[in-house]
């Protein structure tokens, strides 16, 4: 482990440690998911988002003109406009400016343009007062800290430990009562806004057409700061410039609603051009300066992947939908900016160095995408880094060693596997491995791990096709072949009662998955090649695959990885339009027969969970719930957060298992609340997580494959 | 959509953010309102008044004479007065139903002073600028567009300290809506 991962792993330990950090994050995700679906009542986010999308990625396209555009306007308004190449230049210009003024005291409105470039601590330096307004910043301000949210500066800090702060700052005893402390912090700044020479803030919005500033807050203070002081300086990144007041309005359709669950802010300033202002000679006109800043964001726009980021608004929804930002908050999980995004603004606008360690907590559950009102696909970016690290750096060496000469020789791989299952004879309690001793005990702190099946599914299963009928190739997939190969039995026997021959092609290997998280894009190069020829050996009518991480590499990673190669990037392609999941070729196989439902049965309650590759990868969630009602006559209750991860994230749990351990506690108590005898799912990975996790605990809730299930009401004859 | 259905949406929304939203049948019942609302906030001892922005929708009517009227202290010079006024009167030009949001030209200092620093806030808007959706608003302004335009929607508010709600941060605590017609009294 390198010393950055140590300290990492520390800075884990101390956020999981700290009960106020877990407990207000976890309280107020549990609210958000809530109160923004509320906000949004009425409003067709996915419209809404597509045509953000759209106008942001426009916009950054074509950022040369809008800054022009929008400097041409501002200044025909009477601003002047400054355009930053680099942060140096930004501090520069600023400390110019007051120094020119006399400026001695700068208030400040939240601003995460500033905050990426440190300009607090340089305008400080250059000996100057400067006072953050916003609570939050305020608060982080006087206890020397960063923001932990994007959002929500000081989500992380307790009612106690503000007044804490505050009574340092006031110097007398205060109370830790919310209200009376937000006196304080009301009383306090009042005399900064009166008082500052000079007022910074940053823009959530800027429109090129009228050069006009959008700034959205809460409590007021962008208000006060853009109407005291004499000077207004406004930092602004240029991926904030939209070409109109119209875009500006779209996205101030989503900016509250997705940020704070609120359908508008209290207030709202379009500022075009300077205002009257009071100066010492009486009422003059404000002095205005924008500072459109790069700090290689036009860079990030010539990147063909990153190029996607500019799309995000800063609404900081990724950050409260993550299980584990929920988990260690935004100290852990980011540097200036938090969560997923900010590991990737993070790579360009500070330092990649920062980001390589924070990017690697993503668990790639796929939840912050799906809110994300910019449509940034912020686990694809995140992976695309882990590749670029990889490329860059390399890996470390042990997991090189095994990635690079194990994984892609299957034979070594399958025969270490085989000689695990004699291996771990000692520890395996029947079907499950309870406690593994030395460095392994980790892997079995929070769950119980299947044993390795003596007989593979491999050596179970017919590997040619030898009857009549449709030809399905079953791709198993690690888990399936060597843990549950009785998995995989079953659903021979459920495709099998539907008339289909069903066979397992025997050179088939790892997805490469675990690899493809890790970054080492060759690897899953190398095993994506081995498996399409694999898969397409015998020309099988369908192929279906009953773990959705293998699915999705089969249908849409496979083509992606050998896109530039004119061999096999054809055959790829060719085989990927033959992939189907199990469940919904299941549901197609009876549709075709007309089989009929069975009969719910009202005491046969199962509860379902939602993996993240099938639901969010995939967008299948209907089908198992159909066939567990038709086919087994069950009554499907939902457990609450059906579709949030088990922590499972493949090798993820084996890297955290600090992180992944209480993710899955959560997922348990939901499973149990449910009330239902048994929980059902589609990914052996999650079958793992959540049946390991079930066992260990004691609970006489049993975790199934819906498969498993669907084999066990399978009727002698067809009912057709 | 018909500008009573309007008022009503605006009224829910605007309500649903701790906002005090009324309707008057014209400016002479406007000033009797205020009036009457100033007579109600719970001023302190030696409280200091009242400062009053401009309010074309209320011409004729002697804003002083209200104040007054009320027992409060009119504070004429702005400027200096909005520091320490307990309420500031100002009017708006548009009225967005869909959110609850006032739209004003904050390009007078006054204007920006008085909705800003008092405690308490009344803010008139003509029943004729009640608009549907914030790009309705946007778009009436056209080339017309003020130096500064400010959306305000209910009053300050934060949720910095553990995510708890709690009105009234640096800006005004309580926000009062009249929506003014024309059909009502005039001066």
């Amino acid at each position: 482990m390198t010393v950055q991962q140590q300290d990492l792993k520390n800075q884990i330990r101390q956020a999981l440690a700290n009960p106020n950090l877990g407990g207000a994050l976890g309280r107020f995700a549990e609210a958000y998911a809530l109160s923004r679906a509320k906000a949004y009542e009425g409003i067709d986010f996915e419209a809404l988002r597509e045509e953000i999308a759209a106008l942001k990625a426009k916009a950054a396209e074509n950022m040369e003109e809008m800054v022009a555009r929008f400097r041409e306007e501002a200044e025909k308004r009477g601003a002047r406009v400054f355009i930053a190449r680099s942060p140096a230049e930004v501090k520069e210009y600023i400390t110019n400016l007051a120094t020119a003024r006399g400026v001695r005291l700068v208030a400040k409105s939240k601003s995460m343009a500033t905050e990426e470039i440190h300009l607090n601590k340089h305008l400080e330096e250059v000996g100057l007062v400067v006072k953050e307004t916003d609570l939050g910043e305020w608060i982080i301000q006087l206890a020397g800290q960063r923001p932990s949210h994007m959002v929500m500066p000081a989500i992380h800090l307790t009612r106690e430990e503000v007044a804490e702060i505050f009574s340092k700052e006031v110097r007398e005893r205060l109370e830790s009562d919310i209200p009376r402390l937000v006196k304080v912090a009301r009383r306090e700044l009042r005399q900064v806004f009166l008082e500052a020479e000079m007022g910074i803030t940053g823009a959530n919005v800027a429109v090129a057409e009228t050069g006009t500033l959008v700034l959205v807050s809460n409590e007021g203070n962008a208000r006060l700061v853009t109407t005291l002081p004499p000077i207004h300086v406004a930092v602004v990144g240029v991926e904030k410039l939209v070409p109109t007041l119209a875009d500006a309005a779209t996205v101030l359709r989503a900016l509250p609603r997705s940020a704070t669950a609120q359908q508008m802010t209290s207030y709202v300033s379009f500022i075009s051009g300077p205002v009257p202002t009071a100066r010492t000679e009486g009422i003059g006109p404000k002095e205005l300066h924008i500072i459109l800043m790069d700090n290689r964001r036009t860079e990030m726009r010539d990147d063909p992947v990153f190029k996607q980021a500019l799309q995000c608004i800063r609404c900081a929804s990724c950050l409260n939908v993550c299980p584990v930002y929920r988990l260690v908050g935004g100290h852990v999980f980011g540097h200036v900016y938090s969560g997923g995004i900010g590991a990737i603004l993070t790579a360009f606008f500070n330092e990649m160095q920062h980001s390589a360690d924070i990017q690697t907590l993503c668990i790639q559950c796929g939840r912050c995408k799906e809110v994300c009102p910019g449509k940034v696909d912020i686990p694809a970016l995140i992976l695309e880094l882990r590749t670029r690290l990889v490329k860059e750096r390399g890996l470390p060496l042990a997991q090189r060693m095994i990635l690079a000469n194990v994984l892609t020789n299957r034979r070594l791989f399958h025969g270490l596997l085989r000689a695990a299952s004699v291996a771990q004879k000692p520890f395996a309690g029947g079907a499950m491995i309870r406690h593994l001793p030395l460095f392994f005990a980790g892997l079995t702190e929070n769950r119980s791990l299947p044993a390795i099946a003596a007989k593979p599914l491999r050596d179970r299963m017919g590997a040619r096709p030898d009857g009549t009928g449709i030809k399905v190739a079953f791709y198993a997939g690690c888990l399936i072949d060597f843990a549950y190969p009785s998995l995989g039995e079953d659903v021979q026997k459920v495709l099998e009662f539907h008339g289909v021959q069903c066979y397992f092609p025997g050179d088939q290997t790892c997805c490469g998955a675990p690899a493809r998280y890790s970054g080492a894009e060759d690897v899953a190069r190398r095993l994506a090649q081995e498996n399409v020829a694999a898969m397409l050996a015998d020309n099988p009518d369908v192929i279906i695959s009953a773990c959705p991480t293998c699915t999705v590499a089969l249908k849409e990673e496979f083509s992606r990885l050998l896109a530039a190669d004119p061999e096999w990037g054809p055959k790829a392609v060719e085989m990927a339009k033959r992939v189907q999941d199990f469940a919904t070729y299941v549901v197609e196989l009876r549709k075709e027969k007309g089989y009929q439902p069975l009969a719910p049965v009202a005491a046969r309650q199962v509860t379902y969970h939602d993996s993240c590759h099938l639901k969010r990868h995939l967008g299948i969630f209907q089908q198992p719930r159909q066939l567990l009602t038709e086919m087994a006559g069950a009554q499907v209750v939902e457990m609450a957060e059906n579709d949030h991860c088990c922590g499972m994230g493949g090798s993820y749990s084996i890297k955290f298992p600090e992180l992944s351990g209480p993710i899955l506690a959560r997922k348990l108590e939901n499973i149990i609340a449910s009330g239902a005898g048994v929980v059902a799912m589609d990914c052996p990975g999650c079958l793992l997580q959540i049946g390991g996790g079930l066992d260990k605990k004691n609970s006489r809730v049993v975790a199934r494959h819906t498969a498993q299930i669907l084999a066990g009401f399978l009727p002698a004859t067809e009912n057709a | 959509m018909d500008r009573d259905k309007l008022y009503e949406r605006f009224r829910e929304k605007a309500e649903a953010v701790s906002t005090r939203v009324a309707r008057v049948a014209g400016p002479l019942e406007a000033a009797a309102l205020i009036g009457q609302y100033l007579r109600e906030i719970p001023a302190a001892p030696g409280t200091p008044g009242v400062v009053w922005a401009d309010t074309p929708i209320l011409k004729g009517v002697d804003v002083r004479q209200v104040v007054e009227g009320a027992g409060w202290h009119f504070l004429a010079d702005i400027q200096a007065g909005a520091r320490e006024a307990l309420v500031g009167v100002a009017e708006a030009h548009q009225a967005i139903a869909e959110t609850g949001t006032l739209v004003q030209d904050g390009t007078p200092l006054e204007v920006r002073l008085v909705t800003t620093l008092p405690t308490h806030n009344i803010i008139l808007v003509p029943w004729t600028g009640l608009v549907e959706t914030m790009y309705d608003a946007l778009s009436c302004w056209g080339e017309r567009l003020p130096a500064n335009l400010s959306c305000i929607t209910g009053p300050s508010r934060t949720s910095d300290i553990e995510r708890v709600l709690t009105i009234g941060v640096h800006g005004p605590e309580t926000l009062l809506v009249i929506v003014v017609d024309h059909k009502g009294g005039m001066v």
